[in-house]
């Protein structure tokens, strides 16, 4: 069933295969922060270019890349929200499984950001999704407001009254968690 | 290694000298600066998806196949859903609609039922029959009429039997309750006056007979005898006849012919009555 030898093809994979090498990182993150497990990720990647793949003739070129490829992992990430939450729902039979723990031999450097990174993940885990979106992508990757409201198809008013929403959040939770450790170390000492 | 030291807090956080806006700032860029995807998943991944394209799988394979057959499943559950709701409506409706919409398919049944009625006629089970005995006074009573309750039906026999207007008449009722009048079928209406009329003249002439009028009674069966040569009461008429020669006086025409009867019909509920009554000296 190998098609090597159809120029298009080999054409729209060299073409994906750009685009994947350029935003692969952008759309691990998305899909890493919108909720999807870590023993997922690849496949979520891989299928959210697959449908890049798919719908590529329908790329007109007005949208950023960035922005079409953001909605497309947000589609995929919600899929796999909703089939994750059956298996939870079965799984919840089951004893815990082992969660993903940091290697206690990791450097001290590597540690605390694993730790920091899964407090951001506890964080965002607490915001409802459209929160979650204009916080991440306008306070971790990066983007404009506007960006936001583009690639959500949301009005501009609004992205900007979920990010402040979700900063002041942010900054009470960081609170929290400053408190907390400065507990933990006082205790530690005595 | 990030320089925390250096790392200034965007304003939102607060000022650069709280130290929550501080702690804030340091969280934000160890998630900037980490959190990548590995070189080995970013390999193995557009390995994957340059395979998939390739083999023309342009579904969401492996990671998709287990989704793919939730999705399938639960198209086919709505389906079979969509299916059932419709066969229990078709099902409702055909109910509601049967009885105009059947009415000439309960023609047809009532045409037949009423050939069958022809062919198949209700017997009496006249060995079981309450009324078939001797009556004081020794008079004889023949069955006629019984309540259905004592009539089975059976397949048409060469010997005809004791039919029954009563229970024509309340399978009738029966039949009218389901908005079908078998009385109105020209077929069966005709079965059921010759069969009255049987009825009526074997009756005439069993209480002639009960009454002593026996010469009556004689001429009523004659007047059967010239109507229905090949009635459906003959076997009640061949017993009524040889009974009544019996009680005329002429004792061997009945004798013979009450022989005849139960040769004819061992089984017959008038055996008995008739060896009672004809047979008794022999």
């Amino acid at each position: 069933m190998q098609r090597l030898g159809d120029p298009n093809d080999r054409k729209a994979i060299f073409d994906v295969a750009g685009i994947y090498r350029e935003h692969v990182g952008l759309v691990w993150r998305v899909l890493r922060r919108l909720g999807i497990p870590r023993d997922e990720l690849d496949d979520a990647v891989h299928d959210v270019f697959l449908v890049l793949h798919r719908r590529f003739d329908d790329y007109d070129g007005r949208a950023a890349m960035t922005t079409w490829l953001f909605g497309i992992a947000r589609g995929i990430a919600r899929n796999y929200r909703r089939s994750d939450a059956r298996t939870r729902r079965k799984l919840a039979v089951l004893p815990n499984a082992p969660s993903l723990q940091v290697e206690p031999s990791a450097p001290d450097a590597v540690l605390e950001r694993e730790r920091a990174i899964a407090a951001v993940d506890e964080f965002l885990a607490e915001l409802d999704e459209d929160q979650r979106i204009a916080f991440m992508l306008v306070d971790i990757e990066g983007w404009s407001v506007p960006e936001v409201a583009r690639a959500c198809g949301d009005n501009l008013n609004t992205i900007y009254t979920r990010l402040r929403v979700a900063r002041a959040r942010f900054r009470a939770f960081v609170s929290e968690r400053l408190e907390r450790r400065t507990k933990e170390v006082a205790h530690a000492g005595r | 290694m990030l320089d925390d030291e250096r790392e200034q807090p965007p304003g939102w956080l607060g000022p650069a000298d709280d130290p929550v806006a501080q702690a804030g700032a340091r969280l934000l860029t160890h998630v900037r600066a980490g959190n990548h995807v590995s070189e080995a998943s970013e390999r193995a991944i557009l390995h994957r998806l340059a395979q998939s394209i390739d083999d023309g799988t342009d579904v969401l394979v492996w990671s998709s196949t287990a989704q793919r057959r939730r999705r399938d499943l639960r198209r086919t559950r709505r389906v079979a859903v969509v299916l059932a709701t419709a066969a229990g409506v078709a099902l409702l409706l055909y109910r509601d609609m049967q009885p105009w919409w059947n009415a000439g398919e309960m023609h047809e049944i009532a045409v037949d039922a009423a050939q069958y009625q022809r062919d198949h006629v209700g017997v009496v089970t006249a060995e079981h029959h309450p009324q078939n005995t001797r009556r004081p006074g020794g008079t004889e009573a023949l069955a006629i009429p019984v309540s259905p309750s004592y009539i089975e039906r059976t397949p048409a026999r060469s010997e005809p039997h004791v039919v029954m207007p009563e229970l024509r008449k309340h399978r009738g009722a029966e039949k009218s309750k389901q908005g079908v009048d078998l009385s109105s079928q020209g077929a069966n209406q005709t079965v059921r006056s010759r069969l009255a009329e049987e009825t009526e003249l074997l009756r005439q002439a069993q209480a002639q007979l009960a009454t002593g009028n026996v010469s009556s009674a004689w001429a009523s069966l004659d007047r059967y005898d010239a109507n229905f040569q090949t009635g459906s009461l003959r076997e009640e008429y061949s017993a009524l006849r040889a009974l009544t020669l019996c009680r005329l006086g002429r004792v061997r025409q009945g004798q013979a012919e009450a022989e005849l009867f139960v040769a004819k019909h061992p089984r017959s509920a008038f055996v008995e009555r008739i060896r009672s009554t004809c047979l008794a000296g022999g």
